[in-house]
This record gives C-alpha cells, structure tokens and sequence, in this order.
C-alpha cells in the first residue's frame, strides 16, 4: 500500500515539476505581472487586435452601427469576431466574412469604421476621430 | 468593488443556487468541500435551463430575477432535509490528517497556484473565449436572454450557435453581475471548476478507497489536469467546465462498490446532463461511459443492470432535449452540425493521425501523465472496476480520430488546436480508473474492509 501510494504521491509532484520548470526559466518581472490584454501570452497577433478594439470601443456610442477594416481579408475576420463582444451594445455591419468581401446590406454604411493599422482608410463621406496604437477609427459624417 | 472581481466572485454564487442538488439523501455521506462542488456546478446545470425557459418566455434577464427561484428552491431542499431525521447514507468517518494527507494536499494547492497564476497572467486564455465563448455571454447579458436573433444571424456562424448554452449562460449571468465582461480576469473564472471538481474527486473515490489512497488519486489527478489545461490553453472556454461534468460523473461510477445493487445514480445522472449542456462531445462521452458501467455491472453480475442504467440516460436526454426544444422554438436549426457528411471518410488522414495523437497528448508533461496511469493499469492487471472510465477514455479518442477523419483537408492543424483539449476528459477517467485498480486488494473501505 506504502509503495504504490507513494507511486500515485510522487508522480503528483513529479507532473508539477513540469510547469515549475517552464516558470523558473522565465525572467522575474514576466512571472507575474498585469496582463494588458487576454492573449498577452498566447497569440500577440490577437492581443494587438484586442488591444486596438477595446481602445477603439470607447468611440462608438451604444446602439451605432460599426464596421471593422483591415488590409488583410483574414485579419478582418478576426476583428469582426473579437469585436462583436467587445461592443456588445452595438451593431455590426461586416464587409467580408470567412475570407470573402460581402456587399454591404442595402447599401447600409456603418455609423463608425474601426480601420487596423489606418491601412484601408475610407473613402468621401468619413472623419477621423480617433487614433488609436496605429490603427483608426472613423465616424461618418452628415445625419446618423 | 472592480467588475472583475465581481464577475469571479458571481460564480461564488453559484453554489447557493445549486444548493438543492447537495441535499439530495445520495450524497449526504459526501464531505461539506465536495457538496459544495456539486452545488456550484449543479447551479450551473439549473441556471441554464432558467436561461432557456425564460428566454422562451421572453422574461428578460436580471440577477434578481435568476437567481430567486433557485434560491427558494434551494431553501426549500434545505427545509426538507432537515426534517429528515438522518441522512440516508452514513457519513465518511473522519480519521484526521496525515503525512500522505498533507501531502497530497500540498499537490494539490501547487496545482490550483499554478492554473491561477497562468490564468491571471494570460498564458492560458483560449482564443475560442474572444471568438465566441465571451462574445456569446457579454451578448446574451446585452439582450437579457439567450440572444436567439445573433444565434441566426449568417456571420456569427463561426460562434458555432448550435453549441449548448450552458458556459455562456453562467458567464452571462456573472456579466449581469458585473455589469461588464471584464475581458482580461475573466478567464480566472476557469480555475473555480478544477477547484470545485477536486473535493468532489476526493470525496467520491473515499467511497471506495481509503483515506490516503483517495487522496494520493486526487493529487495526481490535480497535478495532471491543472498542467493540462494550461498547456491547452483551456482559459475562458468549455472545457474546465466540461471536465468538472464527465470527471463528476466518471468518478460516482467508479466508486460504486461491487457486487451490490447499484445506488443512486442521482449524482452521476446530474452531471452528465451539465455536461451535454456544455459541449456537443459530451453526448459520445456519455453513450461510451453508460457503455463501460453497462459492461462491468454485467461481469460482476449486479442485478437490473439495464434498468439502473436508465437515469444515467434519461437525466442527460432531458437537458439535450431541452436545448434542441429550445432551438425548435426559436426557429434555430435544430441539433448539431458535422465535419461534412456522414462517413465520408478519407482514410488517407490515418497517418496524420497516427502522427499527430501521440504528440498533441503530452499533456504539457511529455505524455507522463497518462503514461504513469496506464503503467498503473498495466501493473494492476485487474480492469474490471474501471470499465466506465476506460471505455469513456478510448472510446472518446477513438470518436476523436473518426471525426478528424472527415475533414476535407489534412487534419493535422486541427488535430493540434483541438486535442491537447477534447482530449482531458480521457486523461480524467483514465487516472481515476487507474486510481481504483491500482489500489484494489490494497486500500481499506471506510467501514474497514479490503477493498
């Protein structure tokens, strides 16, 4: 009994000498800190693009429609995902989905455009209104 | 008081909610760390189907409003218990703590230090929880219902919207709590389930085991699912969760006693409903555990083998059913989507999958968390007591690679985003079955007996 209950006790500790060893090996002030965003440490593509929104989100009033612009159709549709909880009291208007550009519904123009990295500024029709980290974001202008 | 440390602090309340459930006279021999697991995730399993009845009401959401009814209900359980003169099952002698007590308590508080510290620091935070699993509650807590006009909505298909409600739903209400989705804390929340799940283990395999042999098991068990869930980056989506249901349930199976008529099976019952709550893998899970209890009850000649099986079927068949009602009333497409058609298989996947499985489960300890159960297994040479677990584990691998044998594509990418996940539910029962056996003929019941 002594054996194998020190077999089931030893393996515990020997598990936890795995993520111990990965701790130990990072320098002190990356072992505990504040996080800025939720991916700090899993996907820095994805916590740029957290980042830029959540930042951004304090542009677009409850209720405003809002569309999300990137050079690339694929980080697009990374946006649009993060951004639809990030503003959950506003609503989305995409201009692509899964890769592939869409026609904006009847014609429907988004109240604000949230542009990563500015890189497909908006045509006639749009003002800056705040930078954020690099990126845009847009309001349209004349009546809502 | 911030609205993150609301939101964690709302999932406290989820134990009074449940509270009902822990009364119940089938667990009453359980100690008061491991009722109060089963309370927290029984709250989970009620609040869901309010969520789901009240949104076909269209009585909007509000902490309030959800939480009353389970809090009378919960009263009222207390109210029946206690008239009760004594509970139906004795409770668990109390032998006090000792060197392998402590121990294994020591474990298991490294195991819980290091989920949180990997959680708050954002290191295990899945990338599903910003896509949709934390898109869906802050919505849903938008909208005060389940937002079923979103779940239709043809760019929200990547939120997978046939998925069950039973995570955003919690998180929803946690958010309608806070006011907010704080979305950087939030993911910490995952580290109440393993903390719930851990008393519970312990509690139920003390039905079988002696104290320090249930203890011993539930340090590994700890130990292996603390480090897996942050090498899986398991933060903020279903799969603590997920874990908590099919561990609960695989853990009361395993601890019946042999060769007598099967107990309750309340507990058990229970859990698998929160667990087809919780994922769409849970309902195979479930077919192969019922299989394994089936299978062993039947080699150890217990009697109405068939007929004690039916709540381990009917309990979890109601809280589907209630979803898939849920979806037909709603005009939702009912039921779950496939990885493409049925048994269109490409059989060439099979070596990216003979590639792939043994890498994707290392389990973030170089596959020694299951390679040391299964030498347990292998040294004990008695399989029997851990049928339900071990027919959940392979058969649930083996549901795996089928299913990534319908991809369209090679599978390998998907095999590595999804495994190191899906997978922890087998890792669960095969420590915990391993558990059992290997200390068959060597620990004492609590009334004494070899087991």
């Amino acid at each position: 009994m002594v054996r194998r209950l020190a077999a089931f006790l030893g393996g515990a500790f020997l598990l936890l000498l795995f993520p111990y060893v990965r701790w130990a090996k990072l320098p002190f002030e990356q072992r505990v800190f504040v996080p800025q965003t939720p991916m700090d440490r899993t996907s820095g593509q994805y916590a740029e693009e957290w980042l830029f929104l959540r930042l951004a989100s304090g542009s677009v009033p409850r209720g405003a429609t809002y569309g999300v612009r990137a050079a690339h159709l694929r980080r697009e549709m990374s946006l649009h995902m993060i951004a639809l909880g990030l503003l959950p009291a506003s609503r989305p208007i995409p201009a692509s989905y899964w890769d592939q550009p869409l026609d904006e519904p009847s014609g429907e123009r988004p109240a604000f455009l949230l542009v990563f990295r500015c890189e497909r500024p908006p045509g006639e029709g749009y003002r800056l209104v705040q930078g954020v980290l690099g990126s845009c974001v847009y309001a349209r202008e004349g009546p809502p | 008081m911030s609205p993150a440390v609301v939101y964690l602090l709302s999932h406290v309340l989820l134990v009074p909610l449940g509270a009902a459930a822990a009364f119940h006279p089938s667990v009453r021999d359980l100690p008061v760390a491991a009722r109060c697991g089963l309370a927290f995730g029984s709250g989970a399993v009620f609040l869901t189907i309010e969520g789901l009845l009240t949104s076909l009401a269209g009585l909007p959401w509000s902490v309030a409003s959800l939480a009353a009814p389970l809090l009378a209900l919960s009263a009222v359980s207390v109210l029946v218990a206690g008239r009760r003169r004594a509970p139906a099952v004795p409770p668990l002698p109390h032998s006090g703590w000792r060197p392998a007590t402590i121990l294994a308590g020591a474990a298991v508080l490294l195991a819980l230090v290091h989920l949180s510290l990997s959680l708050a620091t954002a290191r295990a935070t899945s990338v599903d929880f910003l896509f949709f699993w934390g898109v869906k509650a802050a919505r849903f807590a938008e909208a005060k219902m389940i937002h079923t006009e979103l779940l239709a909505w043809p760019y929200f298909a990547h939120a997978v919207p046939d998925y069950p409600p039973l995570v955003p739903v919690t998180e929803a209400f946690s958010v309608l709590a806070a006011g907010e989705m704080p979305w950087r804390r939030a993911p910490i929340a995952s580290m109440f389930w393993l903390a719930a799940a851990l008393p519970l283990v312990y509690g139920l395999l003390r039905r079988r085991l002696d104290k320090d042999a249930a203890a011993g098991v539930t340090a590994f068990w700890g130990a292996a699912l603390s480090t897996s869930l942050v090498h899986s980056y398991s933060g903020g989506n279903a799969e603590a969760p997920l874990l908590f249901f099919e561990t609960v349930a695989g853990a009361a199976l395993l601890a019946e006693e042999e060769r007598e008529r099967a107990p309750s099976r309340f507990l058990p019952a229970l859990a698998m409903a929160g667990a087809v709550l919780t994922k769409v893998e849970a309902v195979p899970a479930l077919l192969f555990l019922v299989a394994g209890t089936l299978l062993r009850d039947r080699l150890e000649r217990r009697p109405a083998v068939f007929r004690e099986a039916l709540p381990l079927i009917v309990f979890p068949a109601l809280a589907l059913g209630s979803w898939f009602a849920f979806q037909w009333l709603s005009g939702l497409r009912v039921g779950y989507r496939g990885h493409g058609p049925f048994f269109a298989i490409t059989f060439a996947h099979l070596g990216s999958i003979a590639k792939e499985f043994p890498r994707q489960l290392n389990a973030g300890t170089f596959g020694l968390s299951w390679i040391l159960p299964l030498a347990f297994l292998a040294t004990s040479r008695q399989f029997r007591a851990a049928l339900p677990g071990l027919a959940l584990a392979v058969g649930l691998l083996g549901f795996l690679a089928f299913d990534y044998l319908h991809d369209v594509t090679d599978p390998a990418v998907r095999i590595g985003w999804t495994l190191p996940r899906v997978s922890q539910p087998a890792l669960s029962l095969t420590i915990l079955g391993a558990g059992i056996v290997f200390f068959s003929g060597q620990s004492r019941r609590p009334d004494g007996r070899v087991v």
